[in-house]
């Protein structure tokens, strides 16, 4: 599971995918490694058998308004934690969809805990780590889960400094 | 040897007691004990007990199933199958001396129902509402410009034939489009200043050395130029796609023998079959332009600068066409008021000012090369096409891809 990042470059739509009973996902625009990315749209969707098919649908969609841009998808993978009594296990069957049915696109996956620092206040009473970038959305926490992954791999895989400086955690904060 | 199973019932029923104890009031041996509760410690005490709704299957003695067939017509008569269930078995035996008895074991787990098979069209009417916005393009410069000249298309030579030569334009496009990426221009200007087929008309020796005849060098040159619009029509807002007549693309009955004006050209006609081409597509950010009727060069506008085009056959010589601007300009011919002028025709690169500080650039050719002007000089050129940005009568990134 998991792929190399190869033939990734700008500009590119990233999918970020939070697998779930409700999965979230979030469609980013990064035009280019000096610009900060648009949050080009997201959506929930209760129903794990059509995600896959939804995804290349929507990279379909996407492509039509940027042809030049490449489309990749950040996915969050399946940890079965230890201490969690009868977990939901919709996840596997998601991913398992998305290993067949996009055998040749560009998924990279990354752990629920990459995404912690986004999630969890530094101290009490500062707000959601995502606020800071302006891409939180109420009401939308499959969603907002889907944004800290892109976020993720958008510091943790590409460098991408103007996400880096808009909002990324520094210890000087 | 396994030791025997331990269940987690059972683990819990001693749990707390030492293994010797545990084992005493369990009936099995201290080591066992031990084994199954770092089993449990692990974490892979679920995985190693039977499935949950797991049939457990046993026989001995007469009618017991010895050979692979036989165990499927065993299962199948408990209504079990390979298709309903995950099953492992395994065969056990003793021979006393006097007989040989025979034992099998089968443990049968239901598989999960299969998922429903994909609905690509429920999917897509799911995301039916999803609206993309994409991010607003930032432009960094204003125009990029792009000088494909001389293909002549059909032509062999020392560097080969239509295929190398084809293959060279594309690969200096997608040098271009790169450069174009990083830099990511307004508009881009695709002026190709002639000579895009090698045609049969200027020396009798065409007839032999032409790789391609003068229909299948038409229509190569055509889908070439379609191709290369097509790629670089998601690079900018604007394309803007010129030519202009030229010496090998004139309608001619024999060397030096024209037919019809300046537009009985192949390469206004390709460019014209382009523009229908164009129309016809989902490409709706590309125009076509070609000099107006009688005339061999034309202007175009290319965000503030206007950039002349002319094949260059008017002189025979690169340092003229200077020369040959400053009567256009007194004529005021179509080129008479452009910044820049791209002149092609001469396969070798020029660059010189001219007038009040405009500039003549003659760009190099993607042909196969020319052994005939080399045999005659000594010199050959670096193959590939002229590109440069431009911003207000202005130039600048002038290179070679």
């Amino acid at each position: 599971m998991g792929r190399l990042l190869l033939n990734l470059d700008y500009p590119m739509v990233l999918i970020g995918v939070d697998p779930g009973g409700t999965t979230g996902i979030a469609v980013y625009d990064v035009p280019s490694p000096d610009e900060l990315p648009r949050l080009a749209g997201y959506y929930q969707w209760a129903d794990s058998w059509t995600i896959a098919a939804q995804l290349m649908a929507l990279k379909s969609k996407v492509q039509k308004q940027r042809p030049d841009a490449q489309v990749a998808f950040v996915v969050e993978q399946f940890d079965n934690r230890p201490g969690i009594v009868d977990p939901d296990f919709t996840p596997k069957y998601i991913i398992r969809d998305i290993d067949r049915d996009m055998a040749n696109e560009q998924v990279f996956y990354q752990t629920p805990s990459q995404a912690k620092n986004l999630v969890k206040p530094a101290h009490r009473g500062t707000p959601d780590g995502l606020k800071r970038f302006g891409w939180y959305q109420v009401g939308m926490g499959h969603a907002n889960d889907a944004s800290r992954h892109v976020i993720v791999f958008l510091v943790e895989k590409l460098h991408h400094m103007p996400t880096i400086l808009k909002g990324w955690p520094r210890r000087d904060n | 040897m396994n030791p025997r199973k331990l269940t987690k019932a059972d683990l819990e029923s001693v749990a707390g007691l030492p293994s010797r104890q545990a084992a005493e009031q369990l009936g099995v041996g201290k080591s066992t004990v031990n084994y199954w509760r770092q089993q449990q410690s692990l974490g892979v005490l679920d995985a190693l007990q039977p499935e949950a709704g797991a049939t457990q299957l046993e026989a001995v003695g007469e009618g017991v199933p010895t050979t692979a067939a036989e165990v499927t017509d065993f299962l199948n008569k408990r209504g079990i199958s390979p298709v309903t269930h995950r099953i492992n078995y395994s065969f056990g035996g003793w021979d006393s001396g006097d007989e040989v008895s025979h034992s099998f074991k089968a443990t049968a787990s239901p598989l999960p129902p299969a998922p429903a098979a994909v609905d690509w069209s429920e999917a897509t009417e799911r995301i039916r509402t999803f609206e993309f916005i994409p991010a607003t393009k930032e432009f960094l410069t204003d125009v990029a410009v792009i000088q494909p000249t001389d293909y002549q298309i059909g032509k062999t030579d020392v560097n080969g034939g239509t295929l190398e030569s084809t293959g060279r334009a594309l690969q200096s496009i997608a040098n271009f489009a790169e450069i174009v990426k990083d830099k990511r221009p307004r508009q881009i200007v695709v002026a190709n200043t002639g000579d895009i087929i090698e045609n049969f008309c200027n020396t009798s020796s065409q007839l032999s050395t032409n790789d391609m005849d003068l229909p299948n060098q038409v229509s190569h040159a055509f889908a070439l130029e379609l191709e290369i619009l097509k790629q670089l029509a998601a690079l900018a807002d604007e394309v803007t796609y010129a030519t202009v007549p030229s010496n090998h693309g004139q309608w001619r009955s024999g060397p030096k023998q024209n037919l019809g004006d300046s537009h009985a050209d192949w390469g206004i006609a390709i460019a014209r079959q382009v523009a229908g081409a164009i129309s016809l597509s989902a490409i709706d950010n590309v125009t076509v332009q070609i000099p107006v009727q009688h005339m061999e060069s034309m202007t175009i506008q290319a965000g503030t600068t206007r950039i002349g085009l002319v094949h260059g056959h008017q002189k025979a010589k690169p340092e003229s066409m200077g020369d040959w601007w400053a009567g256009q300009d007194h004529g005021r011919m179509p080129t008479w008021d452009a910044d820049i002028l791209l002149v092609g025709h001469f396969h070798s690169m020029r660059l010189y000012q001219s007038g009040d500080g405009r500039w003549v650039f003659v760009g190099p050719s993607s042909d196969p090369g020319s052994s005939w002007y080399a045999n005659l000089t000594g010199h050959t050129s670096v193959a590939g096409m002229l590109t440069f940005f431009t911003e207000n009568g202005a130039w600048s990134d002038l290179a070679i891809v």
